[in-house]
């Protein structure tokens, strides 16, 4: 059966001429299956704006292949281009809700440009509203709304027109993380009930963790890791994804840490790593019944990937030398 | 001092003003608000960038805005007179009181446009929304408040103006004082006359204000 790319990225350069020329994206590759929720990560200037906005052209590579849903977006004039757009919506980091609209006239933009009657408009905002909670609020303006409200309008804005795809300009760089836990739930919920395939781009890994399938790490305009978010976060292979990691995956022992299990004497110290379905359970009751030594549990840390658990043990086990030979 | 036939000609001072600085500004908002919006958006980094068509424009709007109005008055006669039939009197006035205010306007709307967010107009281009759409329903409302004040200041400039219209007989307050109060020593008259100027333009502000304010959603 054949996978359908519903972005695909070939090739693609930018870069941008001015005093000093930048090179804002060199060669990048890259392919977004229909459905999946893929994340892109990297620093301030690494290109990620860059990037997303090429998909909707609201930047234009120099230089390879902008595919979406099987359109090549470089070849299309004006008038098409605009007809491709409006398949596609967009959030913000400062939302970019229009001030003298109100809450569901905002929502009614896109319906407005694609000159739906009146009435069919109405009820398509009303059903909008309550996607993302904010029927109460209909008439109020976005000056009188909170952070997490406003882009909650803007999500709604971006999908009036049944769009199938939702780029998200560091959507929540600007909420606190509560907000933010919000918006990502609502993200992954309009992702699994209505299937939409969802692009990320942020700087903070949490937002990865919590709602992407797949990631991609940009640097200087370069793709320099990506694959399945378990196992970037679990196996980092460059330094700039383990950076990013550092405050969100703890599969090392913090220095200090292992300065005082160095120790604590007799015994022997291993440290496990599991991912996915393995708990560390059964393998420690395995331990302690196959190999009849003990089990001391120094130091752990057990975090959550969506729905898979991984993390890592410090265990001291302690017995007679035979039997702990044997374990090795 | 105060005989009935000064507060007649006051009150026709007044309305001549009136209807000198009203018409002209209308005319000069419907003219120089398509200048305004060109300028903006064929400004680099705009909707429609166009350096060549830019530049060339802002000379011009620049040019219109260096003539000084007492000659511009002189300078436009034939003109006016082809236009409205004859060069003296209000009606005639309002010729070069439009010429004047048009670029003045343009640059003041262009002033708003561009406080407009431009993430906002990125998020209209990302819906697909075609340049006009994104002047009508994006720049204008966004900016409107703004260019509410914009014309509030349009037209105090022309009550300013206007007084000048009295070289080429135009009547209005301004005339008066000068006549009058100036040229026949009349200092009263001349004292009354300021006084309904400031009350006139304190008015135009006061309300230009009051609109502004109730139009702003922020």
């Amino acid at each position: 059966m054949e996978v359908v790319f519903l972005i695909q990225f070939e090739n693609v350069t930018k870069v941008y001429k001015g005093e000093n020329e930048v090179v804002a994206l060199s060669d990048v590759d890259l392919t977004i299956k229909d459905g999946e929720i893929f994340g892109i990560i990297g620093l301030s200037g690494a290109g990620k704006s860059t990037l997303v906005r090429c998909i909707n052209l609201l930047e234009t590579p120099d230089k390879g292949r902008v595919s979406v849903n099987g359109v090549d977006m470089l070849s299309l004039t004006s008038r098409r281009l605009r007809e491709e757009r409006k398949k596609i919506g967009m959030i913000f980091q400062h939302f970019n809700l229009l001030s003298s609209r109100t809450v569901e006239d905002n929502i009614a933009f896109p319906l407005e440009l694609s000159k739906v009657p009146k009435k069919v408009r109405k009820e398509k905002v009303a059903e909008l509203l309550e996607l993302v909670g904010l029927t109460d609020k209909a008439r109020a303006y976005p000056s009188q709304l909170s952070g997490g409200q406003k882009q909650r309008v803007g999500i709604a804005r971006a999908l009036a027109n049944d769009q199938e795809i939702l780029l998200c300009d560091e959507a929540t760089s600007a909420l606190d993380p509560q907000t933010t836990r919000s918006i990502l739930d609502l993200l992954k919920k309009i992702n699994k009930e209505r299937g939409i395939t969802i692009v990320i781009i942020t700087h903070e890994m949490n937002v990865i963790k919590e709602i992407c399938d797949k990631v991609a790490v940009i640097e200087d305009g370069r793709i320099i890791e990506s694959g399945v978010v378990e196992e970037v976060l679990l196996n980092p292979t460059t330094d700039t994804a383990k950076t990013f990691l550092k405050g969100v995956i703890k599969t090392e022992v913090p220095p200090e840490v292992a300065a005082r299990l160095k120790l604590s004497n007799g015994g022997e110290l291993i440290q496990i790593t599991f991912l996915g379905g393995e708990t560390g359970e059964p393998i420690i009751n395995e331990m302690v019944s196959k190999f009849d030594v003990l089990v001391n549990i120094l130091y752990g840390n057990i975090d959550q990937v969506q729905d898979i658990t991984f993390g890592m043990l410090v265990l001291k086990l302690t017995g007679p030398e035979q039997k702990l030979a044997k374990l090795s | 001092m105060f005989n009935p036939m000064i507060w007649t000609m006051l009150k026709t001072a007044l309305l001549e003003t009136l209807y000198m600085v009203g018409v002209s500004t209308v005319f000069a908002v419907v003219l120089g608000l398509p200048l305004g919006i060109l300028l903006v958006i064929t400004s680099e980094g705009h909707i429609k960038p166009n350096k060549w068509f830019n530049t060339i424009l802002g000379w011009i709007v620049n040019v219109g805005r260096s003539v000084p109005f007492i000659i511009l008055m002189v300078a436009i006669i034939n003109f006016t007179r082809w236009l409205v039939g004859t060069s003296i009197g209000t009606t005639a006035a309002i010729v070069p009181l439009t010429i004047s205010a048009i670029p003045f306007f343009a640059r003041v709307t262009e002033q708003s446009l561009r406080e407009v967010d431009k993430g906002i107009i990125e998020a209209a281009q990302a819906m697909g929304a075609t340049t006009m759409q994104i002047i009508i329903k994006v720049l204008l409302p966004e900016a409107f408040s703004s260019l509410v004040l914009a014309m509030t200041i349009t037209a105090v400039n022309l009550i300013g103006y206007s007084a000048m219209a009295g070289a080429i007989g135009g009547g209005g307050l301004g005339d008066l004082a000068i006549r009058y109060g100036y040229q026949r020593f009349r200092g009263d008259i001349m004292l009354i006359t300021v006084i309904v100027l400031v009350i006139l333009v304190q008015g135009v502000q006061t309300i230009g204000n009051f609109i502004a304010r109730r139009l702003s959603h922020k």
